[in-house]
C-alpha cells in the first residue's frame, strides 16, 4: 500500500470519501509521519472545494477575462461623452465657418491675385539653372579679383634685390651726411617725410629721387640746395619705394619708405 | 447596453457575475487602483492581482449573511485593494527584512482584510491560474465534475470506457494540478500548513 499511497488515486479517494475505514485510518496513519503528504491532502482538499464553488470560480474567470482583455478604450460617464461630443461639434463649426468666409475672401479677391506669380512659376524661377550659373560665376570672379587684389599689394611690398643691398650708410661725397630720414623708414600714407641734411663745407645741389619697388622713377626733384625737404605720403600708394639722395650724379645714399 | 451602475446594481451585478457589470466595474474603478498601487512602487501585474482579489474578497463578503454595504461601492473596493496592497507590502516587507515590529493601521474597520482572507484571495487565484494552464481534456473533464454530471455521462461525452476509468482521469488531471501549483514559487508561501 505505501508504494500506492501517493498516487493521485489514493489522495483522490481519500477526498473523495472513497476509502473504507480501515483504509482511512492507514492513510490518516501515514499522513501523521508524512508533513508532505498531509500538504498534499490539505491541498486536494481545497482544489476540491475551489472547483466546487462553481460560482466562485466564474466569477474569477470573468474577472480574470476583463482584465486580460482589458486593454481597451476607456469609456466615460456618459454625460462627459455628451459634452465631449458638443465641444467636438462647436468645434467643427467654427472651423467650417472659418473656412468659407476665407473661401469668399479668396474668390473676391480673385483678379487681384491673377497678377501674382503661380506657384508653377515660382517653381520656374527657382529652378532657373542659367541665373543660378550666372550668379556662380559673378560669386567666382568676385573672390577672383580679391585675391589679384591680395596678391598686388604682395607683390607691391616685394623687395628689389639690387636695391636691397645699398641701403644705408652709401656715400660717395665725405661731406655730407644725411641726417632723416633713416636708412628704412616704416610710415602711413598721412605721414610727412622730412629729408635734412648737413654739409660740412660748401653744399653741392641735392636731388630726391623715389622709386618703386620694380625700379621705376616715380618722383625726382628738383635740385635743393637748402635743406630740409618735405615729402608727403599721401602722393604715394601702400606699397615698398626706394629713396636715392643724389648730388650732381653721384649717390650719395640710399634707403627704404614702406608705406602702410 | 448601460453606462452607468448604482450600488445596488453592482452589488447583484457581482453576486450573480455579470459580465457587463464585472466590465464595469474594471473600465471604471481599476484605473483608481492602479494609480494607488503604482504610488506605492507596485507595478501592472501587481494592481491587477489586487483588484482580482480585492472582488472576489468583496464577494465572499457579500455572499455572508447579515453583511451590508455601508459605503458605495467604488469606496469599499478602494479600500479593500488599498488594505490588500498594505498587507501585501508588509508580508513582503517582512520576507525581505525581517521586521516583525510593523504597524498596521486599517484605514477604516468595514474594509479591514485579515491575513486569512488575503492569503485565500491569492491562494484562490494562483490555484484558478494553475487550473487554466492545465490540458484541454483535463480542464474539461473538470469543468463537467464540477458541474456534477453523472460520471457514466462524462464517460460518453470523454469516449471513456467506464465510470472507473473517468475517476481514474480525474485523480490524474487533480494530481498534476496539485503539482504544478506545488512547483510554482508564488504558491510556496502556501505549502506550509503546519
Amino acid at each position: 500500500m505505501n508504494e500506492l499511497f501517493f498516487t493521485s488515486e489514493w489522495i483522490g479517494r481519500f477526498t473523495d470519501n472513497e476509502l473504507d475505514q480501515e483504509q482511512e485510518i492507514n492513510v490518516l496513519l501515514m499522513a501523521s509521519q508524512n508533513p508532505l503528504l498531509r500538504n498534499e491532502l490539505r491541498m486536494d482538499r481545497e482544489i476540491n472545494d475551489m472547483l466546487l464553488d462553481l460560482k466562485k470560480s466564474e466569477l474569477s474567470e470573468m474577472i480574470g477575462n476583463t482584465i486580460r482583455s482589458g486593454k481597451q478604450p476607456v469609456i466615460h460617464h456618459p454625460l462627459l461623452k455628451l459634452a465631449a461630443m458638443a465641444v467636438i461639434l462647436v468645434a467643427l463649426s467654427v472651423l467650417a465657418g472659418q473656412f468659407f468666409r476665407n473661401h469668399a475672401a479668396r474668390t473676391e479677391n480673385a483678379p487681384k491675385q491673377a497678377k501674382t506669380h503661380s506657384v508653377q512659376q515660382q517653381l520656374a524661377f527657382s529652378c532657373n539653372v542659367p541665373a543660378m550659373q550666372q550668379h556662380t560665376e559673378k560669386t567666382i570672379h568676385a573672390r577672383h579679383r580679391q585675391a589679384d587684389r591680395l596678391q598686388a599689394i604682395a607683390e607691391n611690398y616685394t623687395t628689389r634685390p639690387e636695391y636691397e643691398f645699398l641701403i644705408g650708410g652709401i656715400t660717395r661725397d665725405q661731406t655730407l651726411f644725411l641726417i632723416s630720414p633713416r636708412a628704412r623708414v616704416q610710415c602711413s600714407q598721412d605721414s610727412v617725410i622730412i629729408f635734412n641734411w648737413r654739409c660740412l663745407s660748401e653744399c653741392k645741389p641735392l636731388t630726391i629721387e623715389i622709386s618703386n619697388n620694380r625700379g621705376v622713377c616715380i618722383f625726382r626733384s628738383d635740385p635743393l640746395t637748402e635743406a630740409p625737404f618735405a615729402l608727403p605720403a599721401k602722393n604715394l600708394l601702400k606699397g615698398l619705394y626706394y629713396y636715392k639722395v643724389l648730388s650732381k650724379d653721384d649717390l650719395v645714399t640710399m634707403g627704404s619708405i614702406s608705406v602702410k | 447596453m448601460i453606462l452607468w451602475y448604482s450600488n445596488e446594481m453592482l452589488v447583484q451585478g457581482l453576486l450573480q457575475s455579470k459580465k457587463s457589470c464585472i466590465e464595469f466595474i474594471y473600465r471604471e474603478y481599476f484605473p483608481m487602483v492602479r494609480s494607488a498601487i503604482g504610488i506605492q512602487n507596485g507595478s501592472l501585474a501587481d494592481a491587477e492581482d489586487v483588484f482580482h482579489d480585492g472582488l472576489l474578497i468583496i464577494y465572499g463578503r457579500l455572499r455572508t449573511e447579515g453583511f451590508t454595504l455601508n459605503s458605495s461601492f467604488k469606496t469599499y473596493l478602494f479600500a479593500v485593494c488599498r488594505n490588500l496592497w498594505r498587507r501585501r507590502m508588509e508580508r513582503k516587507y517582512r520576507l525581505m527584512y525581517k521586521a516583525e515590529n510593523m504597524v498596521s493601521e486599517p484605514s477604516c474597520d468595514d474594509s479591514y482584510i485579515d491575513s486569512f482572507e488575503e492569503k485565500e484571495a491569492e491562494k484562490y487565484r494562483l490555484y484558478m491560474k494553475h487550473l487554466k494552464e492545465m490540458p484541454e481534456f483535463c480542464r474539461h473533464l473538470l469543468r463537467l465534475y464540477i458541474e456534477k454530471v453523472p460520471l457514466r455521462e462524462i464517460a460518453e461525452i470523454m469516449n471513456y470506457k467506464d465510470a472507473e476509468y473517468v475517476k481514474a482521469r480525474k485523480y490524474y488531471c487533480k494530481n498534476l494540478l496539485r503539482k504544478k501549483i506545488m512547483s510554482d514559487p508564488e504558491c510556496k508561501q502556501f505549502m506550509n500548513y503546519e
